[in-house]
């Protein structure tokens, strides 16, 4: 009986581990050898809430494109960002990687209301190689 | 038995009339739906529009999950004469809420039957609501508790999985 998940359809699980948190559906990848498979694809709607992670929300980004190099995006939103001021908000290069995955859709929510969104972050040119012409 | 259309109609308790479908389970159950409700899975929706006699097969669905299904798609279709006590969206919104919430209160075996057929059937909420239930279940428990729960054999040998767990450890620690 408890076999019934471990049977159901790559496509399902990838469903199921999209409603976890990012961490959480990364080390979903520990259980069997067809589960590492299965995360990747969650990325294609990558959402994340990171504010309780040691390191800045914007290097597990990176650190996320960076281990699954394959893995596609079509829409990324991260809550609660918080930039210092001397940071460069496009460190990593988080912002064209997500353009070079076919990101369509980028949803940022910052942590301090008050406190200037970086200016540098809208001069930020994304090359998307298949943007249609005209 | 004479072959029925699949396209027939009863009358509700309203006094209006309202076009009804037969659904037929692999285990030969006959299901009389509301075309509204049926048509929350895109799967029964091609199969109307596609026409036929005796009813609608769905030879992967069982009696006991196509009921679950239909008592779902019957809460969630749009009722066409809303009643006057329920005018409020937000106490509707809640009740639906409350019903998604007892409709999932069954064993692991039963959820996956449900996502199996929502996901045949192609009734997008119930397949969310399902798969969404599933990672409830597995939240904020260790890989060893939900290979248990799942009975997922861990095949991995010790050194892939040391290398698994490093490399989430550099991301997420």
């Amino acid at each position: 009986m408890a076999a019934e998940v471990s049977d159901l359809p790559d496509d399902i699980l990838v469903s199921i581990v999209s409603f976890l948190p990012i961490g959480q559906a990364a080390r979903c990848s520990a259980l069997a050898s067809r589960w590492p498979r299965i995360f990747p694809r969650t990325l294609i709607k990558f959402g994340a809430s990171l504010s309780t992670h040691r390191h800045g929300a914007i290097d597990i980004v990176n650190s996320i494109l960076a281990a699954h190099p394959t893995a596609a995006v079509r829409y990324f939103s991260i809550a609660s960002i918080c930039f210092r001021g001397d940071e460069d908000p496009n460190a990593g290069g988080w912002l064209q990687e997500l353009a070079l995955r076919g990101v369509q859709e980028i949803n940022l929510s910052f942590r301090e209301i008050r406190r200037m969104i970086p200016a540098s972050l809208f001069a930020i040119r994304m090359h998307l190689p298949d943007a249609p012409q005209g | 038995m004479a072959a029925a259309d699949s396209c027939d109609g009863i009358s509700t308790s309203g006094g209006g009339w309202e076009k009804t479908v037969t659904l037929v389970s692999s285990d030969d159950a006959r299901f009389e739906v509301r075309e509204a409700a049926a048509s929350l899975s895109q799967t029964v929706r091609r199969m109307i529009r596609a026409g036929g006699d005796g009813g609608i097969p769905l030879p992967k669905v069982d009696a006991r999950t196509l009921s679950t299904v239909l008592e779902y798609c019957n809460k969630h279709a749009a009722v066409p004469a809303p009643a006057p006590e329920s005018s409020s969206a937000e106490a509707a919104a809640v009740d639906l809420e409350w019903f998604d919430k007892e409709l999932m209160h069954v064993d692991l075996a039963t959820l996956c039957s449900l996502i199996r057929a929502a996901d045949y059937l192609e009734v997008a909420g119930l397949l969310d609501l399902t798969c969404k239930t599933v990672a409830d279940m597995i939240k904020s428990k260790t890989a060893e508790e939900i290979r248990q729960m799942f009975g997922i054999q861990n095949d991995f040998t010790p050194e892939e999985e040391e290398q698994l767990s490093r490399e989430n450890a550099g991301v997420f620690e």
